[in-house]
């Protein structure tokens, strides 16, 4: 997460200075709506098949995202996030034939994600470090093995046939009505976790993620602000799985398996965990090379662990982090040719 | 009584792989502090690599024995590769790295096994005096069980005299407990890193190798595996090999026991246990002190 740099310049700065700063503070507030009104647009020239990839690639985004709020927020991992967005999944699915409001499934779905993530923050509560690392993975296998235990939930052939209905008279089984109602769910959520991310919680989480003791010592109920963001993330969650499985028009159990947790969180690395849209990023170049270029080859997880550990390895703040990384180097090369020889 | 019998060497069968490769997971992670999420792939690997070298073919015992040693040796060479190339340039990065570069290289172990070996399934024959059963009293128990209990108690003989009684295992234990310290007084750690590795990943080899007679061996099969040995591990505590011993037994005996008795719960007995544990002793069975608070 950037951390806005306060305001330090005190002396008067000149106009026009002052403009490009009031510009640059204004973007950040806006960034939000200004990229996804961007990408909209973009997208609604696209072929209907390329508009459906792009609305994959938002979900994902979306889920990516809030698996941040434990990968980059909290800082620590979850390998189980599949679990709530397969309850998003297969909540949708379930209510299939009630043919309610679509946008009343999405927040439902959205409060049973959150409300599997406070059960797990229950079990996990005085769990730190790595043991709540593996107990991620551990209960996100429960729900999957639940998938076949649960006669209703019907475990590998899922439940085919959830339409997403029609909203204010638009049918959204056709991908242009979907892109734009996808990108406005998507688009309050992350303004929603933006406004978070600079509350004053936001700040909270931040100092409690660099440096626990200290954020202990000042007061701040560190265990209750892990519940909180891993709720948070349960509900977002929640909504993208509400929003996949309307697109996709199934539930399967392949969502909640534990190598699906694994990618989001790959997702998150590759984009970047340290920037806000970084998840985003990432959702987008995973899914291309998922379904574009590993299409159809069942070693793909070989290329895919490889460049995951490349990323690792010598990348860490993944592609986000690319641009501080250049400057960076151009600013060490210039200074290496005047200086030392 | 009968049924209890044969359900507790059942149980005590099951315990034994898992127990193998938990106690090289945890061993791993107390020394080097990498969790290694792809212990899971060593041991599907180890099983695969047995098979192809079985090739169907029941065996005498020494051959039998020898050919799960040469499972074990092919992935501890893995192992060793896997630290030279990959952890030995993450000391100091903290856990969560090390953690992302083991799910790295699980990805890569699970692509590259189905590109070796395919995604056909295996079955190994058990070795030709262990074919049948024995019986206890009146209770038939399979033969092979029994054996791979007794080569259950060998390891952890063997396991207990390295780490114990040789001079190797007093540096293991020096590093684990303070690799600055064990360097400064001549423990030349990277080498015990690498020998810890691999241990640690010939064990799960040689796990995967016995336990291949007892399942078949498949795509997939780490998957399953893995959650039963994190289970195993968290209820007896990271780094701890005795906690890792009792849990294992525990975890085969409780799931032999509700396949027995109650076999709707068979699937859930494991995480209902971890559960409670979590709850009452969060740092796990075998581990003093208060949770481990390492990030």
């Amino acid at each position: 997460m950037s951390i806005d740099s306060l305001e330090t310049e005190t002396a008067p700065a000149p106009a026009r200075r002052d403009r490009v700063a009031w510009l640059a503070r204004s973007g950040e507030r806006f960034d939000v709506p200004v990229v996804l009104l961007l990408a909209g647009l973009v997208v609604a020239f696209f072929p209907t098949n390329l508009q459906f990839l792009a609305t994959t690639m938002l979900i994902y985004g979306l889920l990516a995202m809030s698996a941040n709020l434990i990968v980059g927020w909290l800082g620590t991992m979850t390998f189980g996030h599949a679990a709530f967005f397969g309850a998003g999944i297969y909540f949708v699915a379930l209510m299939k034939d009630f043919h309610l409001n679509p946008l009343l499934l999405v927040v439902s779905a959205g409060l049973v994600g959150a409300l599997f993530a406070a059960f797990f923050c229950v079990v996990t509560l005085r769990l730190s470090g790595i043991a709540f690392v593996m107990m991620t993975m551990v209960f996100g296998q429960v729900l999957y093995l639940l998938l076949f235990t649960i006669k209703a939930l019907h475990g590998d052939d899922g439940i085919p046939g959830v339409l997403p209905g029609s909203l204010f008279g638009f049918n959204l089984l056709l991908p242009k009505y979907f892109w734009w109602y996808a990108l406005a769910v998507v688009g309050v959520c992350l303004f929603v976790m933006r406004l978070i991310n600079r509350s004053t919680f936001g700040y909270a989480v931040l100092a409690s993620r660099d440096d626990p003791v200290r954020a202990a010592a000042l007061g701040l109920p560190t265990r209750s602000i892990r519940t909180r963001v891993v709720v948070l993330a349960g509900f977002f969650a929640g909504v993208a799985g509400a929003l996949f499985v309307q697109q996709q028009g199934i539930a399967s159990s392949d969502t909640l398996y534990w190598l699906n947790s694994g990618n989001i969180v790959l997702m998150c690395l590759v984009g970047g965990r340290g920037h806000f849209f970084g998840p985003m990023v990432g959702a987008v170049v995973f899914v291309w090379l998922n379904t574009q270029l590993f299409q159809g080859i069942n070693y793909a997880n070989l290329f895919i662990g490889l460049i995951f550990l490349v990323i690792v390895l010598a990348w860490p703040d993944g592609l986000s982090g690319l641009p501080g990384k250049t400057r960076g180097l151009i600013r060490r090369l210039r200074a290496g040719k005047g200086g030392r020889p | 009584m009968n049924q209890l019998l044969s359900a507790v060497i059942n149980g005590v069968a099951t315990g034994v792989p898992l127990f193998l490769v938990a106690s090289g997971f945890t061993l791993i992670y107390g020394v080097m502090g990498v969790l290694n999420f792809a212990h899971g792939a060593f041991f599907m690997f180890g099983a695969y690599c047995f098979a192809v070298m079985l090739a169907g073919q029941a065996l005498s015992l020494p051959l039998f024995l020898l050919y799960a040693l040469g499972a074990a040796a092919v992935i501890a060479v893995l192992g060793v590769l896997s630290e030279r190339l990959v952890f030995a340039r993450l000391y100091n990065s903290g856990h969560m790295i090390n953690l992302l570069a083991a799910y790295a290289l699980m990805l890569m172990l699970i692509g590259l096994s189905i590109l070796i070996f395919g995604t056909t399934t295996y079955h190994v024959p058990r070795p030709s005096p262990f074919r049948g059963a024995v019986h206890i009293g009146t209770v038939p128990v399979p033969a092979y069980n029994l054996f791979v209990i007794a080569a259950g108690l060998v390891v952890a003989a063997g396991l207990w005299f390295l780490l114990n009684k040789s001079g190797l295992g007093m540096k293991i234990r020096a590093v684990a407990h303070d690799r600055t310290t064990a360097r400064a007084l001549g423990v030349r750690a990277p080498l015990v890193g690498m020998g810890v590795f691999a241990l640690g990943c010939a064990l799960a080899g040689l796990a995967g190798a016995l336990d291949s007679p007892m399942i078949s061996v498949a795509q997939g099969m780490d998957a399953t595996f893995a959650i039963q040995f994190f289970v195993v591990v968290i209820i007896g505590g990271l780094g701890s090999t005795w906690g890792a011993l009792f849990a294992s037994l525990l975890v085969g005996l409780m799931e032999s026991l509700l396949v027995y008795y109650a076999p709707a719960w068979s699937q859930y007995g494991m995480y209902i246990l971890v559960v409670f544990v979590l709850l009452l002793r969060p740092q796990g069975l075998f581990v003093r002190g208060p949770a481990i608070t390492h990030s």
